[in-house]
């Protein structure tokens, strides 16, 4: 038997070596066939799903795949061949016990799904003794195979930990904003309205929050924005997250029509909360409640006389951003490539703008965006999918979300560090860094995530929100990490567009993202000194580490009001501190340059070009009269990335320059 | 009782009336600058970068809603006079106003054009109907708006 697989191997390299392959048509220099078949598998089988493997066809046997492939779910339970005899002969000789495609036939949204080439994807399922290694090698031998990939498997990002809500008696505070709000626990979610109370943490400090009382009051949330949770499964009859859940108004053939407030990917079914089990070292095992937290704290039902807020929950007049679970967890079992990469993809097909994500590589090296589009290019063709799809009226494409990490490492974790997604890092109540959260290179903006341990109000310090009583014996409860900030971030934009909405409002995605990373207060000011909770950290480490600053939904909002003109007086050389453009932490962000016209220049009068000086426009205008000007910077670090160098998301912001003689004191237009 | 007690309210209240000062300051401004007016265009730039809605009341006084160092509208008020071609004014924390203005209507009284006697900055007004009425309710008075936190 280990013979006959030899030679088919052998004889398989041979034909590859024959066939015309796209990898080398462009290179001159001579690529043996074991190369060639090397190149061809994306990644290792380290952390990868037994009995399973991902292949991506040549486009031009996709019609004979698709034609066997339909001939034989007509008449079999099961497909097991792909109508192309070099592929079969390496089915057979693998016993492959069922093939299809990744992603479903997506309905409407089959020919942006083609376009994508995403309907190439097939995954092919044999038994789990099956070496993973030698099927990949045989697999990629076959000319109509262009790339393999393991199925690597994909880890909570968190612990688990949580800490049922059992009240609490209020301390002094230094502040006492409020919201109109009648959710009964509010008073508990600092990370929304933080008046510094000392029975959160004495060292709380007001503005460590993502400024809600005020964003409310001009928008909690609209039904049409869709947030889809990738994560344990939300409990959905949950009674503070019911009314915000998202229902599938047409469930489909290919989930079974099961997919009713999203799907569970994981078991191929309906979204389960509380799968748990004992094991055999006597450790409870299984789902923690992660994905009804992180949920509750997007759109927990606002102003309902229950639980507590979320940030776009509404205002209790069913007007809350609606929830969908895409379950990437379940019970002891963990996702892996096809499953989130399937979970990407739902979520892209039936409505979703924004991805809230919590999940990481399990092991990795990847350390920059190449190497990640190389070795998962199946998540990576996803999430592209997603960005570039349109599910609401106010932003061409989509937003995606990532927890930063929970490992204190100077790095955000992957897929979260490629450029294109929103990567979170975490806060406490004291506005420092949390102890446990990542940062540098990759991260790209901060929010509340809350420490359970190490601060004098011990778990009152951390993130406030739903839980599974079936799991905490509590409805409510506290957890922290990067896991608890990113819902945060995701939800401050899940207000963002629902406010567009309202104003009619349309931007990209690089506008809308400009808006976002600039919507932000200063952390830097803070970073002095050492903070010793969970873990001793030196705070100068994080210094321009954090992303651009904390979220803060208000700012957010009022940019999407307007841009505001910049007013320079003529004739004096100026140094302006760009606040209104760049947020709370415009003098310590890195510019990469400033923009305008020739013409502009002229008609302001201005005999040298603006430029950027320690994190100041510096600018002089002899003459009266509006102009724009364009001012880029850097999301999130010091660099942007790039392919192969991991940093921030470039930031773009445009706005009028009014210079004028004269102007009232009071800044009066008369 | 009741009904003395009620007569006395009464008569108090002509009283009261009757000591109000009928020769204080009451200004009536008879002129065709009266009226609700939009920033159109500054200095030969359409005003589109930004938003100056200015109310000249009869009595004298004013009201100006702007967005353009805010993403939200500032409301200023006070108090104006107009002379023989020339519309200057105070605004209510007592500044004075940048300029003195020379005025001219045109369009059949539908342009306002208002040229600083110091800078000779040029500003058209075209007359509106009504300020949005949003734009009233939203706007915030700069001096109280406490929004220091924010940008």
């Amino acid at each position: 038997m280990q013979n006959r697989k030899k030679v088919l191997i052998l004889a398989s390299i041979l034909l590859a070596a024959c066939a015309t392959d796209p990898i080398q048509e462009s290179t001159d220099t001579v690529v043996t066939p074991e190369e060639t078949v090397a190149a061809k598998i994306c990644n290792t089988s380290q952390s990868a799903i037994k009995g399973m493997i991902i292949a991506k066809f040549n486009d031009e046997v996709i019609p004979v795949l698709e034609q066997a492939v339909a001939q034989q779910a007509a008449t079999r339970s099961q497909v097991t061949r792909s109508g192309i005899e070099s592929v079969d002969d390496i089915f057979q000789n693998l016993d492959v016990t069922s093939f299809e495609r990744v992603f479903p036939e997506a309905g409407e949204r089959e020919p942006q799904t083609r376009a994508a080439g995403l309907h190439k994807w097939y995954v092919i399922y044999f038994d789990e003794e099956q070496d993973l290694d030698e099927a990949a090698e045989q697999l990629a031998s076959v000319a109509e195979i262009s790339q393999i990939q393991f199925s690597a498997t994909r880890c909570k990002m968190y612990d688990g930990k949580s800490y049922p809500f059992t009240g609490g008696t209020p301390g002094r505070t230094r502040a006492l904003v409020t919201s109109d709000f009648n959710d009964p626990n509010l008073f508990w979610q600092w990370h929304y309205i933080n008046n510094a109370d000392e029975a959160v943490a004495k060292t709380a400090r007001v503005g460590a929050d993502i400024n809600a009382a005020e964003a409310w009051k001009m928008t909690a949330g609209s039904p049409e924005v869709i947030v889809a949770v990738v994560d344990e499964g939300i409990k959905y009859t949950h009674p503070d997250l019911a009314a915000n859940m998202w229902t599938n108004p047409e469930p489909s053939p290919e989930y079974n029509k099961e997919d009713i407030h999203g799907y569970n990917f994981v078991d191929g079914g309906p979204i389960t909360w509380d799968k748990r089990e004992t094991a055999i070292n006597g450790e409870e095992v299984g789902d923690s409640g992660h994905g009804t937290h992180v949920a509750g704290t997007v759109a927990a039902v606002n102003n309902n006389g229950i639980g507590v807020a979320g940030v776009a929950g509404g205002t209790g007049k069913n007007d809350g951003v609606r929830l969908m679970s895409c379950q990437i967890f379940s019970g002891k079992n963990s996702a892996n490539d096809v499953i989130v990469s399937r979970a990407i993809k739902y979520a892209a097909d039936h409505g979703a703008s924004i991805l809230q994500c919590s999940y990481g590589y399990e092991n990795t090296d990847v350390s920059n965006d190449r190497m990640y589009a190389s070795r998962s290019p199946l998540e990576y063709e996803a999430l592209r999918f997603f960005m570039s799809t349109s599910n609401c009226a106010a932003l061409d494409g989509g937003l995606v979300f990532f927890s930063a990490g929970n490992e204190g490492l100077s790095m955000a974790s992957y897929p979260g560090a490629y450029r294109e997604c929103i990567s979170v890092t975490s806060i406490a109540p004291d506005y420092l860094p949390a102890y446990y959260t990542c940062y540098g290179y990759g991260c790209n903006v901060a929010a509340p995530g809350g420490e359970t341990v190490g601060l004098s109000g011990g778990e009152k310090a951390g993130i406030l929100s739903t839980l599974c009583s079936e799991i905490s014996g509590e409805d409510y409860g506290y957890m922290q990490g990067t896991s608890m900030s990113c819902p945060h971030a995701s939800g401050v934009a899940a207000l963002g567009l629902s406010y567009a909405l309202a104003k009619g409002k349309h931007y990209t995605r690089e506008e809308f993202i400009s808006m976002y990373l600039t919507s932000v207060n200063d952390l830097e000011s803070y970073l002095e000194g050492t903070k010793v909770t969970g873990a001793s950290l030196n705070l100068e480490d994080y210094r321009g580490k954090m992303g651009t600053g904390l979220i803060d939904a208000y700012q957010l909002l009022m940019q999407i009001e307007g841009t505001p003109c910049l007013k320079v007086p003529t004739g004096e050389l100026q140094l302006i501190t760009l606040t209104k453009y760049f947020g709370g932490s415009a003098q310590n962000l890195t510019y990469q340059g400033v923009e305008i016209s020739k013409e502009d220049q002229e008609k302001l009068g201005m005999t040298a070009a603006p430029k950027m000086y320690n994190g100041q426009l510096m600018i002089k205008c002899s003459k009266p009269g509006v102009a724009h000007i364009t001012v880029k910077a850097v999301g999130g670090g010091t660099r942007p990335g790039s392919e192969t160098i991991v940093g921030g998301i470039e930031i773009s912001k445009k706005f009028a320059i009014i210079a004028r003689d004269s102007g009232a004191q009071n800044g009066g237009w008369l | 009782m009741k009904k003395y007690i009620y007569f006395l309210i009464a008569v108090s209240a002509c009283l009261f009336v009757g000591c109000s000062d009928d020769d204080d300051n009451t200004v009536t401004i008879d002129s065709r600058v009266v009226g609700e007016w939009q920033l159109i265009n500054w200095n030969g730039d359409k005003a589109e970068d930004f938003d100056v809605y200015l109310e000249l009341l009869s009595d004298g006084s004013f009201n100006l809603y702007q967005r353009v160092e805010y993403s939200y509208y500032e409301h200023f008020a006070g108090t104006f006079s107009v002379g023989e071609n020339l519309l200057q004014g105070r605004y209510s924390d007592g500044k004075p106003w940048a300029g003195e203005y020379d005025y001219a209507l045109s369009d059949g009284g539908y342009t306002l054009t208002l040229t600083d006697r110091k800078s000779n900055e040029v500003n058209i007004y075209t007359r509106m109907q009504q300020i949005p009425e949003d734009v009233r309710k939203t706007s915030v008075t700069r001096s109280a708006s406490g929004r220091s936190r924010f940008l």
